[in-house]
């Protein structure tokens, strides 16, 4: 008999009656289209509550150019557009250039530092270092442009403005660092943006939730379920190895983690539109987002069946799994999501930190100095993705061990 | 070919300090019904699940095909197929899907062979124009019936059927007794039935077995016993052996 057609129909079957469970259908398709839409929303009203329709600032272009352009001119007229474009972050926001003469570049600074209404200084070499950037040689130029003071909206709003106006045409070279503590935004000609770098910790934080959350209905149902509702003895009597009934249901999560994954890339798309101009997400990022986030999915599956296989009904399962999984994810997740990863240490034991660093290490190579492992970043992503199969192997492992007990049919 | 289906010598089977099976010995021939009689917990669940390789005895030798339960389950279930005694269908299942997916998983049988199979089998325990409805919509009766025939679907040599009435109303229990009267005097099939309802075992079974606290206390035809323990109906028999009035 093969045992193909064994675990197609058991496939089959596990898929057809996911799709027929509700709760399931939430935690795989409602709950991450939920998430993303929810947080998605939270963003849009949160900038749609504010606006900087009549606010001021100024714009201190201090760059002499060259013989023929000026890119300092160049950023100032994307800003004036901008206060013109409706759905622009500065929309309606007034400009006064006044400060552009009679002033250096230090007492400018001082202004800022005492004033109240933000100001854009852009300094005199600003076209030069611009038209210096060579990432042939490796050389690493950088300006400030400063808007100070950003405690206020418009400040934050104007930031953010500027941030997608130097990911535009002609700025496309051009990445931000914007760090609070240094309190301006540094535009500089190579390297990797804390902006970005956010963007990316907030998305990997919200996948992680979502990826170790949702298998853990169908863990639940389709391993302590079987004993829950009498169905394992029938099961197990059928003529097939224990080990490929586990291999079904572990196929079959993996076809809904599938399913999961699309309803999530939906999601994504739903919240970089909803999150437009304060998040600025791509297909790169989306991609490599659901990458790491069916890998944690599988290893959260893997880990979920070995506790399940322990437990005798479905709400017992869902308890140990919240308790084994939900907790260390939400420890990894909040540890991660402000300060980037944390230097090797015992919370790496925990494998969902793994993902985050996989997700991480591949989009800012170089900001990830702290948790280095061999020094190679390709090796330390290959190491780190060894780690979580290591892990969902031993966890399989551990299920099959247990579904192997004479105590699995009481 | 040999008749033998099933040989068991001194089973037995201990869970912990709890001895289960205690010395068993039996022989099963080919397109025998064997009814296995006992109260609650006088082992023959484990001895069922022993002879399917679900559980591994303590000690002594069991053979069903000639095999080794302990290691060929596998090729013993391709032969042999359980009604566990308390299952359940999966309610997100229709009927037709619940037997269908047995058949498919049990049997080398083609898809198409089952699926009609399928459809004769519902037919016959009266569940036809509900085939399609999930079960979870139905009464604990119609979801034995389900069991009965997901059961019988693949077409097995060996059935063992854990009180497979149970539950079910007279008509639909009847139906289910031509069904394993048919299976054994027509197909040759070996049927191990356990049950509660004694008037069942004068009526389908060949032999019977008496287990008590996992002891084989008697072993024979209805009337042999009837006639041994000197008792007008082997519901008689059985009362007397579990109060150890004989």
């Amino acid at each position: 008999m093969g045992s193909r057609r064994q675990v197609t129909t058991l496939v089959k079957q596990e898929v057809r009656m996911a799709f027929r469970n509700k709760a399931l259908i939430f935690t795989f398709i409602i709950f991450p289209l939920f998430m993303w839409g929810l947080q998605g929303g939270v963003q849009f009203l949160v900038s749609d509550s504010l606006d900087t329709e009549g606010e001021e600032f100024y714009i201190a272009n201090l760059d002499e150019g060259n013989s023929t352009v000026n890119m300092g001119d160049v950023l100032a007229q994307a800003l004036d557009l901008a206060t013109h474009t409706e759905g622009s972050l500065i929309y309606g926001a007034e400009i006064n250039s006044t400060l552009s003469e009679g002033f250096g570049y230090d007492e400018l600074v001082d202004m800022a530092e005492n004033g109240r209404t933000p100001m854009v200084i852009i300094p005199e070499n600003f076209t030069a270092v611009y038209n210096r950037y060579n990432p042939a040689n490796g050389s690493v130029p950088f300006v400030e442009v400063i808007t100070r003071p950003d405690d206020s909206f418009i400040a934050s709003q104007l930031q953010n403005q500027l941030l997608i106006i130097l990911r535009s045409q002609p700025f496309t070279e051009v990445t931000v660092q914007r760090s609070t503590g240094v309190r301006s935004t540094v535009i500089s000609f190579e390297g990797e943006s804390t902006e970005d770098f956010f963007t990316i910790s907030f998305l990997a934080f919200l996948a992680l939730i979502i990826a170790v959350q949702a298998p853990a209905g169908y863990v639940s149902t389709a391993f302590s379920g079987e004993r829950e509702k009498r169905t394992m003895e029938a099961l197990l009597a059928l003529p097939m190895p224990r080990i490929l009934v586990l291999t079904g249901k572990v196929l079959a999560s993996l076809v809904l983690t599938g399913v999961f994954a699309i309803a999530n890339i939906v999601g994504m798309l739903i919240f970089a539109e909803l999150a437009k101009g304060q998040f600025e997400i791509g297909a790169t990022e989306i991609l490599a987002v659901t990458a790491v986030l069916v890998l944690t999915s599988f290893v959260a599956t893997g880990v979920g069946i070995s506790i399940a296989s322990f437990a005798k009904d479905s709400k017992t399962a869902t308890g140990y799994y919240q308790a084994v999984l939900l907790i260390p994810t939400m420890f990894v997740g909040f540890s991660t999501l402000f300060g980037g990863l944390p230097p090797l240490g015992p919370i790496y034991l925990i494998p969902f930190i793994h993902s985050i660093a996989v997700l991480e290490k591949a989009m800012f190579p170089k900001t990830l100095e702290s948790s280095s492992i061999t020094g190679d970043i390709f090796l330390d992503i290959i190491l780190h993705i060894i780690y979580l199969l290591v892990f969902v192997i031993a966890s399989f492992l551990i299920a099959a061990r247990v579904f192997d007990r004479e105590d699995i049919l009481n | 070919m040999s008749d033998v289906v099933i040989e068991v010598k001194k089973l037995y089977k201990s869970f912990g300090g709890h001895q289960a099976l205690k010395g068993i010995d039996l022989e099963l021939n080919r397109g025998e019904v064997f009814g296995l009689l006992g109260i609650n917990g006088a082992g023959k669940t484990t001895l069922i699940r022993i002879l399917l390789g679900l559980l591994r005895p303590t000690s002594g030798n069991v053979s069903v095909f000639g095999l080794d339960p302990t290691r060929r389950a596998v090729d013993i279930r391709k032969r042999a197929s359980l009604l566990p005694q308390e299952c359940q269908v999966y309610e997100l299942l229709t009927a037709y899907e619940n037997i269908v997916y047995y058949g498919k998983m049990q049997s080398e049988l083609p898809d198409k062979v089952i699926e009609s199979r399928a459809v004769d089998l519902i037919r016959l325990i009266g569940l036809e124009g509900r085939e399609n409805e999930l079960t979870k919509g139905f009464s604990g009766g119609m979801k034995r019936k389900v069991l009965v025939a997901r059961a019988m679907v693949a077409d097995p040599e060996l059935i063992f059927l854990d009180e497979p009435t149970t539950g079910i109303d007279v008509l639909g229990a009847r139906t289910v007794r031509t069904l394993i009267k048919k299976l054994s005097k027509e197909h040759g099939k070996t049927v191990v039935l356990t049950t509660h309802d004694l008037t069942e075992i004068n009526e389908l079974c060949d032999r019977v077995g008496i287990l008590v606290d996992g002891e084989l206390v008697a072993l024979g035809t209805p009337a042999d016993l009837e006639e041994k323990f000197r008792s007008a109906h082997i519901e008689d028999v059985f009362v007397a052996l579990v109060e150890g009035a004989v």
